[in-house]
């Protein structure tokens, strides 16, 4: 029985307040606040708490799924990326940059939105970027 | 608009059917004058009302609760009416604390089996209720719309 | 103090009275959290600041250990208080679990207008005074004086919350599977802030004969509401008419839960907060 308190980063939004995952046997069981941390100081909101609880969620994919007449069907990140990248130009292509748009996130690196914005603005040539606390 | 000041109380009555439900029936029956403004729940026993229950009344707009039973040693069930005793009487305490006020619940054991008995807690406790002040502020959900005028 | 405590602890370890130690650990950076020490050499990262609630982790550390596991916890008097409502209450088996009990200093009860700032298994330092509550003037002002205007403060403060749960969470007592703050039937979701009265006398209720006033919920508001103050009434409550304080005891039941005839002797012939038989019927 292995009982770990892993020191980490609130996924949700930019607040960034740290937060303890406890960890038994290789899952993830709860959360606390961490005291330490200059943001959070101890404190979490309702998000933060509830943390832990996407984690072995059942309803999380794993793998990349392409629709398949009424269902889904699992694929590899190549063949998704590829399908993604090949559907995107020609979208573009046919109804020109502005029917793109692009939705990134809070939970998103500041350099993983830098890029994500860079495609978008200067990939398809449109300004339709958000991110998903506008939603 | 009607003011918080002139309108009547509204009061919930737990009853059990033991003691407290038949006076209520007679004063029905024997058409007492009562002020009009509450409703009955019949309850197996005073101990069945979950002390959630009343806190639930009070945030639903309800204005004053009352909990009646029999006597203690009177329940049909034992002591079941002292269990329920005892825990009323530490919601009062916390009701108290709160400046809600240990009146918004009247723990009524033993004196309404009698038509005029009933009719005598109703009255008196509409009185008392009345004299309170509102509970609006705690009542109303306030949105997160309402804090940002405030 | 400390020096104490780690020799002790080393003790535990070494005569094996306990597979594992609850405690602080200071690591790198200074960083400070909760930590398992099964080898009497951690010992040395073992600290005693600042005050962390434990109860509720031990709790959770003892429902996954193996057949015959022992924990030992670095304990405050709130944390053996905590320990022995869950004892109580089913959660921790007496046999698996062994405080290591330290006290507070006078500084540490001041802050948390702490009655019992020691547990009554003292193995290191010197149990202080404890502070009356009652004597504090935030604590006063809420809870004493004219009902519309303690009705108006607490609205103010209450007005504050974001409904996080954190009170719930970080409580050692609140461990009920589904909890009743979740069901919107009981307090209405979607609404910020939580429901004054549904949502924290309904939670301070459930709590009413068995908080232990560890101050766990009020360090876990982010937005600083008083929620200990909604517990001292109700424990004044007890202790007055039924000598009773939770988590002194193991043994002893909450006088809610226990039977009439277990009340204690008193002069009356009526047990307290019985007065039908009385001239003021439900008073």
């Amino acid at each position: 029985m292995e009982h770990e308190l892993i020191r980490t980063i609130c996924p949700y939004c930019g607040t960034g307040c740290g937060l303890l995952l406890k960890v038994t046997d290789g899952t993830v069981v709860a959360t606390y606040p961490d005291r330490n941390h200059p943001v959070g100081k101890g404190h979490l909101c309702v998000k933060g708490w509830s943390a832990h609880e996407f984690v072995h969620h059942p309803d999380r994919l794993t793998t990349p799924l392409v629709r398949k007449g009424d269902g889904f069907q699992e694929i590899s990140w190549d063949e998704a990326i590829t399908f993604a990248a090949e559907k995107l130009q020609e979208v573009a292509a046919k109804y020109g940059g502005d029917a793109i748009g692009g939705f990134s996130s809070a939970k998103c690196t500041n350099e993983e939105n830098y890029l994500f914005q860079k495609l978008i603005r200067a990939g398809f040539k449109t300004n339709n970027v958000d991110h998903c606390a506008r939603l | 608009m009607e003011t918080e000041t002139t309108r009547q109380p509204r009061i919930l009555v737990f009853a059990c059917r033991w003691c407290g439900l038949i006076g209520a029936d007679g004063a029905g029956k024997n058409r007492i004058a009562l002020p009009s403004n509450f409703r009955i729940i019949p309850v197996e026993c005073a101990a069945y009302v979950e002390p959630d229950a009343i806190i639930r009344a009070l945030a639903s707009g309800i204005d004053g609760t009352i909990v009646m039973g029999c006597h203690v040693g009177g329940c049909r069930f034992n002591d079941a009416n002292h269990a329920a005793i005892k825990r009323l009487e530490l919601l009062k305490e916390l009701l108290d604390a709160t400046g809600v006020g240990r009146d918004r619940l009247l723990i009524s054991f033993g004196t309404a089996h009698e038509d005029h008995q009933f009719a005598e807690v109703i009255r008196d406790y509409f009185d008392t209720v009345a004299a309170l002040p509102p509970l609006e502020p705690w009542v109303s959900t306030l949105t997160m719309k309402h804090l940002s005028r405030s | 103090m400390l020096e104490q405590t780690r020799n002790l602890a080393r003790r535990i370890l070494e005569e094996k009275q306990a597979n594992g130690i609850l405690g602080l650990a200071q690591g790198e950076f200074n960083i400070i959290q909760p930590r398992i020490f099964s080898e009497p050499a951690e010992l040395e990262y073992l600290v005693l600041e600042p005050k962390w609630p434990l109860a509720k982790m031990a709790m959770r550390i003892l429902r996954s250990v193996p057949e015959g596991y022992t924990l030992a916890v670095v304990c405050r008097g709130c944390d053996e208080r905590a320990i022995y409502e869950l004892i109580k209450r089913n959660q921790i088996a007496r046999e698996k679990i062994l405080t290591i009990g330290i006290a507070c200093s006078t500084a540490q009860a001041s802050a948390c207008l702490c009655e019992r700032p020691y547990p009554s298994h003292l193995d290191v330092g010197e149990a202080s005074a404890g502070v009356n509550p009652f004597e504090d003037e935030t604590v006063r002002s809420l809870l004493q004086g004219d009902d519309a205007v303690r009705m108006a403060r607490w609205a103010k403060v209450l007005k504050r919350c974001i409904k996080c749960y954190g009170c719930r969470n970080s409580c050692p007592i609140c461990i009920c599977e589904p909890c009743k703050l979740e069901d919107p039937v009981w307090v209405k979701t979607g609404s910020i802030p939580a429901e004054m009265l549904a949502f924290h006398l309904i939670r301070a209720f459930h709590l009413s004969d068995t908080c232990v006033a560890c101050g766990a919920c009020q360090e876990a508001c982010p937005v600083g509401i008083p929620l200990l103050s909604l517990q001292l009434s109700m424990r004044k409550a007890l202790q007055d008419k039924y000598m009773y304080e939770a988590g002194i005891d193991p043994a002893k039941k909450s006088p809610v839960l226990a039977d009439f005839f277990d009340e204690p002797e008193t002069d009356r012939d009526v047990p307290a907060w019985v007065n039908s038989l009385r001239e003021n019927h439900g008073a």
